[in-house]
Formats: structure tokens, sequence, C-alpha cells
């Protein structure tokens, strides 16, 4: 607490020698006195020696640093650490805004223990920050031999798991059976429970690999990529775009980012290698920048971009390829050196130096109109919804330079510091990558030159030239039609004429201003026809110029000057077609103005030019090769974290816990790793090393599933128990933040995520439309569409998920390693007093209609919903309920079948429902 | 839940008035223990066991919002000295110029970066559209658009040197989180007091917002961000047929038949619990359908003013279209706070309504008298009821406004946004009434020091709670300095 009287006394620095010092207690070093300085150590200790002090031991602190030992054993006032914590302002320490002052309680027992005599017990030199077990590549181990006895091994995580858990005392539990163990894998893997049908096949197959054959199904089952998308999203971010919903106003990410989406569910249906995952994410624009349907997957840099402030999508960028590929906090090195891990600040901004020539652009797509460039940030315009195109990243300043600023704040750029060149972290080897420049092939940077484009565009100027053939047509006949009757009106006498339209003295006059306004619409019939032929001629031309220029053609010169020449005759009918229309009716400013033009135009005929229109916006024909070289060092073997910080969100996913707590932090501030060696296989197994072709999640997936350890029965997490927190309790105050968390028996009932949730209620209903892919839908579609829940808008601000899905822990967009996981009363609300509940479990009952034997029906309805047989106390239960339930409803309407909905509704809402075990 | 609360006992006890006492203690260490956080706690880093760290003066907050950023110098900070130098611009007073002061750049960051633009600034002084007058024994001046608060200045301590960064609308994310839009997010104050103190009345949700969040944008001032989605506050709605999501009976079904199935489920799930006895999350869900099933029940019961005298509805102005629905609001807010909500946040007006960038003194007259009234109706009410002693009322904005003339546009009648320095007030349990705390200068441009970041204010309202901000962490989770504010103790008791 640091009330103001205590600043005041601490920073007259005399108060201390007044209190008379207590002799009669012995500090402990280890107890007392290390966990006051441990916060000095992130600039006096194993990883920054500030004036070559060091903290950490009481060694280093009696040794001191470059001006003389920091303690005088017996004289704390003349000791320099004393002087130091005591001092004022600016040479106090810890300076401010890096720790908080020492209270006074504190600084005494430092004293106390300078007069004792400084000493301290053995203690170990903190190692070197560089050997960090993460930071240090997985190493191949011997698989231990055999298991423990007890232990059931189906594959080497199981050996692994069993060396360490049974030497720490812990048991194995048996394995869960077979209707659990299959929802289970179905809802792991697909993120939807099995059907009735599916639960007896499996009940009734004895065969040995029964279960193998589930897992192989699921695996191919196009769901899968769906299931573990929308994991990968959680760690990738995903956002649709946002900003200002209401206006709508597109702030950050874009409109057409779904594209992205479906990039990661094909990938992982392809089983595409998490390597070259990782590759398009980054850099797809350099290393296939050919392929569409790849260069999508830059969304992950496309969802970070924010219209406002381009220094903020670079931070992003930074903070989050850190976190979800390398578990690195990166971000922690923007304002200052990096407290716990070897990363300087000006590494932070060598790794933002990858993205400082990043821009935004769209890209037309088959089958759909141009959306234009890309509407870059003008202050007080709004950024409407683009639903048009792909959105993707590019290079556009390729030297673009990245200059340093302090406290985070890009207004203060560092003085006189020249701007840095792109590096990664040295303490991984990041320091000295070699970064070549991307020659990119020209429809990469000129898209005008793909083959669909000019189809389209042709197929389009002929289609309007017929059409203003058509029109041409249309108004001969018309003139035709109007001088005829203007011929009758004329030839009859006055009293025989219908009385005329008000707006003229008589009929012949309206007759001779419809044949006036004909002509009007003949000729303009004309100029249009005229135009639309030049514009083809002019498309033509450009497309003929367009190919002289990529094929180095000789005669490139004169093509081009064709096609400038033909747009500009183009240009000069529709300034005529201008002209026409205000000399019939126009005001006479608005003739000169059209007549100005028309000369103009004209004028422009005779200039001599080879300037034309491209057929598409044209980009720098180099990429600078910085991402590339990223994407490639961080995918690198020699990678120590990207396999692991993998293999660990992937366990996560299945067993509910991950093996490193902290999933987006493997640096020293993060947690050890529950089971080294495990990790370590996975890890190695990801990279390919046993043999298999590398980097392919589905095979890590079906390790995993199929191990002893995945098809034990679940227990609840011992962390969790009673017993356990009474324990914790009376232990906090002594715990010891480096003691690993045990996870020892690996699977813990679960709840399910939202999007299961409510998945898995429509489809049982037989009402889920499984259509894939597309653009997002507005959360308001719900109720009105059925589709799976990833498809459905989601962005951080208010109403950016579906209602439904807000009760049961959405993921945050902003933020989402590792979901949230909650039990609270409004979830039972959702669950009982929605409309999606009372809709489906309506759809359910009707789907066991025909079951009419009331017994018959409950043992359906929960092998249905739960997938699982219900007990004989249960169906006592159910039945009575039925019965009970059917008297509430009024005579002679349909009391049974309203029972039976509400029976539905009640095992939807049964914990076995949510619940993953 | 059929009792109100009362004040009975020392403070200390304050968990006795809702009948709980020791209970009521180990029930909010039990919802803490419901939730299954992503991180472990350590030593250095515990999860909150519901308890407060000190001996609190309250145990429920009002958070009176009014979004857009209300002119400090027409509401609560007299500057005489803007009539006195009307129309000349700053470099022309004999005052120093406060846009060449350094603390002009610490105080305004912008949301857009400095190369794309940066915000006008304004030198031509803009006098006080309106009168001021002192009142009340203690003699403070408040603006004559306040006729009604103008009864209420000895209950009230005025903080008029208070500032923020960001010289735009997100600065009502900053006021609610204590961060830039620049900076990551951080969980709201209403989120930081459910997540240490937990609930005084299961029933309810314990962080309420009514009238918000104003807009898609600001959804950040009620999100618990990393705490997790059950610290957020509970949107509710003001008609008692629907008031939160999922909150009424499907129409299909009948009461009877649902309490049948909340009936079957709690014996299905009983028997689940049989059979894994030890599944600590199982129990947490047969509790939560208990409670969901009385929740059910309470939340309109809370928001239904059936029970409230006209004299009552009177006193917040629900008898007059200008005040009804801040005066709902309003009055929501006490019926909530009495039955134990911990925090509610209330929206008396919409998003950016009090932006007048033009036309300042009509927008402003106007939002006053649709406010004033309500506001000074929950005073009154929280007085006669005895629940100043227990409930601490903070009325704030996300920023002041120029005391320059916006000229942006032709403009000559408004004031634009001004981080640098504006007032807000607090009341009620634990703080000393009748105070006028800081100042800005004699323009009303910077705050004097030692002047307030926003989260002093959020230190204050824990401190008022029993919490110490510092002691307030998320398990792996990085606070700033600057995240944890200091008290300002010269308004407490």
């Amino acid at each position: 607490m640091r009330s103001p009287w205590l600043r005041v006394v601490v920073s007259t620095g005399v108060w201390l020698a007044a209190v008379p010092v207590l002799l009669a207690d012995e500090v402990d070093y280890t107890r007392q006195v290390r966990p006051i300085l441990t916060q000095c150590y992130s600039c006096h200790g194993a990883l920054r020696q500030k004036f070559g002090l060091r903290l950490d031991t009481a060694d280093f602190i009696r040794q001191g640093g470059k001006s003389g030992p920091a303690v005088f054993p017996g004289d704390p006032d003349g000791s320099p650490l004393i002087q130091a914590v005591l001092g004022q302002e600016r040479s106090r320490m810890p300076p401010e805004n890096e720790g908080r002052p020492l209270t006074r309680e504190e600084i005494d027992i430092l004293k106390r223990w300078i007069e004792q005599g400084a000493k301290a017990p053995a203690e170990p030199v903190p190692p070197d920050p560089r050997n960090h077990w993460a930071f240090v590549k997985p190493a191949s181990v011997p698989l231990p031999a055999a298991p423990p006895p007890g232990w059931v091994v189906r594959n080497p995580i199981d050996l692994w798991i069993a060396l360490q858990d049974s030497a720490a005392g812990y048991a194995h539990a048996p394995e869960a059976d077979k209707a659990t163990l299959l929802r289970r894998v179905y809802l792991d893997l697909i993120g939807l429970p099995p059907t009735r049908e599916q639960l007896q096949a499996f009940l009734a197959d004895n065969s040995p690999d029964a279960y193998e054959r589930v897992v192989d199904r699921l695996l191919a089952d196009p769901r899968y990529g769906e299931r573990w998308g929308r994991h990968w999203m959680d760690v990738w971010r995903y956002s649709d775009w946002y900003g200002r919903r209401q206006v709508p106003d597109v702030w950050n990410s874009a409109p057409q980012i779904y594209r992205w989406r479906d990039w990661i569910v094909r990938s992982l249906n392809q089983d595409k290698g998490y390597d070259r995952m990782i590759q398009e994410m980054l850099a797809a624009d350099e290393i296939c920048p050919e392929d569409d349907d790849a260069v999508v997957a830059t969304g992950f840099l496309v969802r970070n971009w924010y219209a406002l402030n381009p220094h903020q999508w670079l931070r992003d960028c930074v903070e989050h390829t850190g976190k979800a590929f390398l578990g690195l906090t990166l971000n922690c090195a923007h304002c200052h050196d990096h407290k716990y891990d070897p990363i300087t600040q000006e590494e932070y901004f060598r790794f933002r130096a990858f993205f400082e020539p990043l821009q935004l652009r769209q890209d037309r797509v088959p089958g759909e109109p141009d959306p234009g460039p890309f509407q870059k940030y003008e202050y007080g315009g709004v950024r409407r919804v683009q639903r048009l195109g792909l959105v993707r990243v590019f290079d556009e300043r390729l030297d673009a330079p990245t200059y340093m600023y302090h406290g985070g704040d890009e207004r203060n750029r560092m003085e006189g510091r020249p701007p840095v060149t792109p590096a990664a972290p040295a303490f991984l080897g990041g320091g000295r990558l070699t970064i070549r420049p991307v020659n990119l092939p020209p429809k990469a940077w000129y898209p005008g030159l793909k083959p669909f484009i000019r189809h389209e565009e042709l197929t389009r100027a002929e289609a309007e030239e017929a059409a203003a053939q058509k029109v041409l047509g249309e108004a001969e006949v018309a003139v035709k039609a109007a001088r005829q009757r203007l011929g009758e009106v004329e030839s009859q006498p006055e009293a025989d004429l219908p009385v005329p339209p008000p707006r003229f003295h008589d009929a012949r006059q309206a007759a001779r201003a419809a044949v006036k306004n004909a002509e009007h619409r003949l000729e303009k019939a004309q100029a249009t026809l005229v135009w639309k032929r030049a514009l083809r001629a002019a498309l033509q031309a450009r497309i003929a110029a367009d190919d002289a220029k990529f094929s180095i053609n000789p005669e490139t010169d004169r093509l081009a000057r064709e096609a400038a020449k033909a747009e500009r005759e183009a240009a000069y009918h529709a300034a005529r077609i201008a002209l026409l229309d205000a000399e019939h009716g126009g005001k006479a400013d608005q003739v000169a103005a059209a007549r100005k033009a028309v000369d103009a135009a004209r004028q422009a005929l005779t200039q001599e030019t080879a300037q034309y229109s491209p057929l598409s916006p044209i980009y720098p024909a180099q990429s600078s090769g910085r991402r590339k070289a990223l994407a490639e060092w961080i995918t690198s073997r020699d990678n120590p974290l990207t396999a692991r910080v993998a293999v660990n969100h992937i366990w996560m996913r299945h067993f509910g816990e991950p093996l490193v707590a902290t999933v987006y932090d493997f640096g020293r501030n993060g947690r050890p790793p529950s089971h080294p060696h495990l990790l370590d296989w996975l890890a190695l197994e990801l990279m390919g090393d046993g043999g298999s072709e590398p980097w392919r999640m589905k095979r890590i997936h079906r390790l995993i599933v199929t191990s002893a350890a995945y098809r034990q029965a679940a227990l609840p997490h011992p962390l969790f128990a009673d017993s356990h927190l009474q324990e914790r309790a009376k232990e906090q105050s002594q715990e010891d933040a480096t003691v690993p968390t045990r996870h020892p028996l690996l699977r813990s009932p679960r709840r399910l995520e939202a999007e299961a949730i409510r998945d898995s209620i429509l489809y049982l209903a037989g009402t889920l439309d499984q259509r894939m892919g597309g653009q997002e839908l507005e959360v308001d579609q719900d109720g009105k569409t059925s589709r799976r829940s990833l498809y459905y808008s989601i962005h951080p601000e208010d109403g950016g998920h579906l209602p439904f899905l807000g009760m049961f822990d959405p993921p945050d967009p902003c933020d989402c390693y590792r979901r949230t996981e909650t039990v609270v009363p409004q979830q039972a609300l959702a669950l009982t007093n929605s409309d999606l509940m009372v809709h489906q479990a309506r759809r359910v009952a009707e789907r066991l209609a025909p079951l009419t034997d009331p017994k018959a029906f409950v043992e359906a309805a929960f092998e249905t919903v739960l997938c699982r047989q219900a007990t004989e106390e249960e169906l006592a239960l159910c039945l009575e309920f039925l019965d009970r339930q059917a008297a509430v409803y009024p005579e002679g309407t349909a009391r049974r079948e309203k029972a039976r909905e509400s029976l539905i509704r009640v095992l939807f809402n049964h914990n076995d429902f949510v619940t993953v075990r | 839940m059929e009792k109100t609360i009362r004040s009975i006992g020392s403070r200390r006890t304050f968990l006795c008035d809702v009948g709980m006492g020791f209970t009521g203690l180990v029930l909010g260490a039990m919802l803490h223990r419901d939730g299954i956080v992503r991180a472990e706690p350590t030593a250095a880093e515990p999860l909150p066991d519901g308890k407060p760290h000190h001996p609190p003066k309250a145990r429920s907050v009002v958070w009176i919002f009014l979004s857009g950023g209300y002119s400090h110098v027409e509401t609560f900070d007299p500057k005489p000295t803007l009539n006195k130098y009307a129309g000349l611009t700053f470099d022309k007073t004999p005052l120093s110029n406060p846009l060449d002061s350094p603390l002009h750049d610490k105080r305004s960051r912008s949301v857009v970066a400095a190369e794309i633009n940066v915000r006008d600034k304004y030198p031509i002084i803009y006098p006080m559209q309106v009168g001021f007058k002192k009142h009340g024994q203690s003699g403070i001046e408040i603006s004559d658009w306040w006729p009604h608060l103008a009864g209420c200045v000895d209950d009230i301590a005025f903080i008029r040197n208070v500032w923020t960064t960001d010289n735009d609308h997100a600065a009502e994310n900053q006021m609610h989180t204590g961060r830039h839009r620049l900076d990551e997010p951080q969980p709201s104050i209403g989120s930081w007091v459910n997540y240490g103190l937990g609930t005084l009345n299961e029933n309810l949700p314990s962080f309420v917002v009514l009238g918000g969040p104003t807009n898609s944008t600001t959804r950040q001032s009620i999100d618990a961000y990393y705490l997790g989605p059950r610290y957020s506050g509970v949107p509710l709605n003001l008609d008692p047929n629907n008031p939160l999501p999922f909150g009424r009976r499907h129409p299909s079904v009948r009461e009877r038949e649902q309490e049948n199935e909340y009936e079957l489920i709690g014996r299905l799930n009983g028997l689940a619990g049989v059979r894994y006895p030890e599944d600590h999350r199982l129990r947490a869900r047969i509790r939560a359908y208990e409670l969901a099933f009385r929740m059910q029940a309470a939340v309109p019961e809370a928001l239904s003013f059936a029970s409230e005298t006209a004299e009552t509805q009177r006193l917040y102005g629900l008898d007059e279209d200008a005040t009804r629905v801040a005066g709902q609001r309003l009055l929501a807010a006490r019926r909530l706070v009495e039955r134990g909500v911990r925090f509610v946040q209330v929206y008396p007006s919409g998003y950016g309504a009090w932006d007048s960038h033009q036309k300042l003194r009509e927008n402003h007259a106007n939002l006053c008298a649709s406010v004033d009234k309500p506001v000074a109706g929950l005073l009154k009410d929280l007085k006669q009821r005895g629940l100043m002693k227990d409930v601490v009322v903070v009325f704030c904005t996300e920023f002041g406004r120029t005391p320059g003339l916006e000229q942006r546009g032709g403009g000559k009648d408004g004031r634009d946004h001004h981080p640098h320095g504006f007032t807000l007030w607090m009341a009620g349990a634990g703080v000393r009434g009748g105070v006028v705390h800081g100042a800005t200068d004699e323009l009303g441009f910077h705050a004097l020091e030692p002047a307030h970041y926003v989260t002093d204010i959020h230190a204050t309202v824990l401190h008022l709670l029993g919490l110490d901000s510092r002691r307030l962490v998320y398990p792996g989770r990085k606070r700033l300095e600057i995240d944890y504010g200091t008290p300002i103790r010269d308004i407490l008791t």
C-alpha cells in the first residue's frame, strides 16, 4: 500500500535511522529476503545485469556490480542496496514505472538481514535464460521400454504418461464405456454427437478395431474441418469486420475475411501441413502469389488491420504472430526490454519490420463485378461494407522504415536512431535471416492480366453493345410511329381531335413534341451504339497492348498508343451523349459545359500518348520477401517453439487441459509443461520424426484419440475436488509458482463449447443446414437459418455473436488462446426458454413419434439426446413425468405430444447433454 | 427475494443485510469457485475469495455515465475567466497559453495516427453559456441548468481535476477500463467489482447495466475481458415482460409445465450427482438451475414499479416526458441496489448525446433538464431510505469540452472534446458531502496537479467497497501501474 504519507517519509530517507533494529529475530534469506528481491531480477539477474549487478543469489549480492559490493554485512546504512531502495525520486530503485517502491517493512527486513551478516544457505545459480526449457530444441529421447505394471499402453503417448505419473503415485483410470467414448470422440473430432443409429451400430460392433475405424471415418469427415477450424479461429483471432456497426463503417478486419475462414476449414480437411498453413497465413502473397485460394490465408494479417492507425495494425501483427505460433509474449518488449525473456526492445521493433511494408488490397474474383481498389482511410469518411472480391495483403512500400519509439506511443520516436532492419529474436537464431526480395509474376501484381477478367470484361462489352443495338432498333420503330401519328393528327380537322394533355395547347402540338422526343432518343441510341462499339474496341486494344507489353513484343508501343487512342475515342463519344442530353431540354450553362467537354474530348484525340487504363489496379512487381523469411524461420525444424506450441493447443482441445498451462506464453514467465517428455515427443512427431509426412495434424489427432489416456473414463479434475481446494487454501501462502501444475488423470468432464451446444441441438433435431462456407450470416439470421455456428458473424463488439452462444462463453475474437468455461444460471435460462430449444425439442419429439410405447420413447430419447441408455431409475422418473405433464394440458389438446416435447427439453437440460465425459 | 435490504448495525457486518451473514460470504466464495478459470492461481496471483480486503464503507455502486462528454465549464466547474476574455485567443490573455503546456500532449492521444490526421486545436475563448450560483451550506457553485441537483450539493463531492487521454469517443471505454483504445483492453470497473466481491443476491445478476451499452463500440465499458464473460455486465431491459435475454418463460410453455420440467431436471441431475460424486461442475449446474428458476421471477419483480408510490415516481420525474426515461432507469437502479446488486451502470441518455460540437447551449439545457430531477431524485430517495450508508453514487462522463470555441465546419456555438481536465462527482456511502476537490486552471483547460487519471476514480470506488485495486489481480495477466490508481482520500469520510 502506498499512502501519500509513506511516500513523503520514504523520500526524506531519514525515518529508518530512528527505527531500532530488532536483532532478536533472525531473518531468513530464502523465506523473507528473496521474495522481496524477485522484482529486481529482470534487470539484475540472469537475464540482464544492469551496472554489472545481479541480485538473484546472496553470493552475487555480496559480490556486487561495477561499483563494488551491494551490501556490507553488518552495515545496513552503508550498504548501496539500502541506499538504492531509499533513494530520492530518480535514483530510487526500482525506478519509477519499473516496479513498486519497497515498503517500510520490506526495507526493515533487508536492513536486519544485512545487520545480521547477510547470511544465506547455499543456493544454485539461476540458469542462463537462453537455456530455458522451451528455448532449447526438443531432443529425441529413447522411448521407455516397458510400461509400469497396471498401465495400459496403446501408443507412445501412454508410455510417457505412465512413466511420469506412476512414479508420482497416480493410478490409471479404467477405459470409458463404449457409448461415452463414442460421444466423446464424435464431439471432439466433428463437433456433433453420434446419432442413435450410429450409437447402436457401434455398440453392436465387437471387432477389435471398431473404435479406430470410427476415428478414421471422422477424421475424413469434412465436418472435422469445421470443428477444428473453429478451434484454430480462436487461436488466430478470427473476427468478421467491426468498427461502427450502426453506420456501418468498417474500422477493423474486413468484410470479405470469411474467405480466410473457409481456407482454414479447407486446409484442415486437406490435412495441409501446419508449417505450410503458417507460411500461407503470413506470406502466401510471396510464396504462392498466383494462388488466389491460398492468398486469402493472409486473412491472419488482414484481421489485425485497423483503419484509423496503421501502427496498431502492426502492433497486433507482432503480438499475435508471437503468441499464436511461437508462444512468445513479444508484445511485452514494446516499451522496454522483456522482463523475463531475452528479447530486447530493439528486437521487438525488428520483428515489426517484417510487417512494415504491409497494405491491403481487394482483388476481383470470377463471377463477381469488380470491387475496385481498396478504400483507404480518410479522416471523417465512412468506409462502406464491401461485399465483393477477396481481401489480402501485399507489400506496398518495400523500403518502409521502422522507427523505434518510447513508451508504446509512436509519437515519441527515438531521436537519432536509424530505422531498424527486420529480424527475429537472436536467442532463437533469428538474428540474421536472409531476406531476398520476391519478384512477383505479372498476374500477381497486375490482376487485370487474369484470363477471367478479360473474358468477363469482353463478354460484358459485347452484351452492352448488343443491348445498345436493341435500343436503337426500338428507337427507330418509335420514331416511325410518332411521325405517322403526327401525320394523322395534322390531316384531321381540329374538332375531331381528342382533348390534348394539359401541357399542350392542342393535340397537334403534343404529337410534334412526341416526334421530337422520339428523334432525340433515336439520336442518343445511335450515339450510344457508337460509344459502346468504341468501348469494346478500346477494351480489345487495351488487352492487345497488355499482351504486347507482357511478352516484350516490339510493337508494344504502337499497340499502347492504339489502346490509348481507342479509349479517347470512346470517351469522346460518351461526351457527345452528354451533350445530346443537355441540348434536349437542358439549361444554357449545362449545354455550354457539355459542349466544352466534347471539345476537350475531341482535342484529346489529337494528342499522342501511350497511356491507357489498366484492367485492374497495378501493385508493386516485387515483394520485400520479409514475411516469407519470417514464415520460413518460424516453421523451420530448428525453431524450438513452433511445434511444441501447436501440439499443446491440440492436446488441450482433446483433453480440456493443456500440457503447458500458459498456452501463449512458453517463456520464462509461463508455466513449465506437466509432461515435458510427452510434449517433446509429440512436437517431434508433428515435425515428422516418426518417419511420417511432417506437420500433418490429422496424424497427431489420431495418435491422441487412440491412446489409452484419451480412452480413460473421465473423472472430475482433482484440482477442483473439495479436498484439493481446502488443501490449496491452506497452502496458498507457501506455494512456489515454479512447481508444475500436474494433470495426473488427464481427462476431466468438461462443458461443450457454445457452438457445439447449438449445433448439436439443431443436428439432433434434423434441422442443421450442413452447407459449408460462404459469406458470414448476420446474427439476426439465427432462427431463420440453421447453419453451423461458425458461419455466423462474430466480432468483439456488442451484438458480436449469436445471442444463444453468448450464454456459453463464446470466443472473444480479440483474445481466445484458451476459452473460459463457466456454469451460470443464464445458461439454464437459454436452454429452457429459447426459441431454439422449444422449436428443436419439438422436432426431436416428432422424429420419435412413431414410437408409440412411452417406454420405447423414453429409451430412444435418452439415446438420441444423451447418447446413452436410461437407467431403470431414470426411466421410471421420466415415465411418471410424461403422465404428470400430460395432465397439465387441457383435454382435447395434443397432450401426449406436448408432454413428450417437454421431456425432450428436460433431457437437453440434463447436465450430461452439455458435458463431454 | 421478498425482503428488501435495510442497513443495520455497523458497516463491517453489512452482509447481514441480506440475511446471509456468514452464509453470504460462503456463498460468495462458492460462486467464485464455480467459475472454471483459464489460469491457475498462484501465491502471487490469488483468485479473490469474495471477501473484502479491508472493512468496506459501501456495498453497492450506482455508476451513472453520461455519454458524449458534458461540458465541465457549463455544469460543475465555473470559469468566470472565460467570460472575461471571451472572443480573445489564448495567447492574447495575460494567462499562460494552455496549448503550449507540456501537459497538452501528455494528456491527449489521438487514436488516429498522427501522420494521418491531428485533431484541431481551438484557441478562441468561448464564454460560459449558463450562469452559476452557490448552493447549500457548502456554497458550492453549480450551473443554473441543475435546479434539483442544487438542493443536493451538500451530499456531493465534486472532483474537478480529472483527466483522460483519448480525445475521441473511445474515451467512454477508457473511463470504464482505464485504458486507451490503442492499449491492450482491460476489464471494466464493474467487472472488477463483480470479480472481487461476487454477489449479495444470487437471484439477480451482480453487475447490471441499464440503458446500455450505448453503442456497439462501447461494449468494452461493461466487458470483463480476461476475467471471463461471467463477470461482464448484464444489460437489463426495463420491460418487465422481457427483462433479460432468455429470462422469460417461452410463450408456448405453461407455468406448471415449466415447474415440472425444472423439478425433473433437478432430480435427473441429482441422480447423475450420485453417479459422479466428485464432479464439481455438475454440482454447480444443479445449483445454477435452482438460481435460474428464481432469477426468472426475481428480475421482473426488481424492475417492476408497481409497488412504488406515486410520490416516489414523481420524485424521479416519471410523470414528465422529459425526465421519464432517465427516471425509470435510475429508479430501477435504486431497486436493484436495494436488492443487493453490487454494481449498476446506468446510462440516462444515449450514445454521444452530450457531444455538443454545435448548439451547446440548447443541447446541454435540454439534456440537463432530462437528468437533473431524476438524479437528484435518486440521491434524495437513497437518503430517505437510509441507503446512502450502503450505496455510493458516481456521476461521470468520458471527457470535458474545450474552453475554446469549436470552429470546425464554421462552427460558432459549440465546444470540442477535452480530455485535459473535467469534472465528475461522487456521493453516498463513505463519501464526504459538500466538498470540491481539485481544480482546473483559470481557463478550465488543464487539470491542476495532483490531478486524477480515471483509474483514481476506480481505486476510490474499490476502496469504498473494501477492495485494494493492487490486490485485484488475475493469474497470468500483467497490470500496469496506471491501472491501479490511487483512492482520492480527500473526499472520503
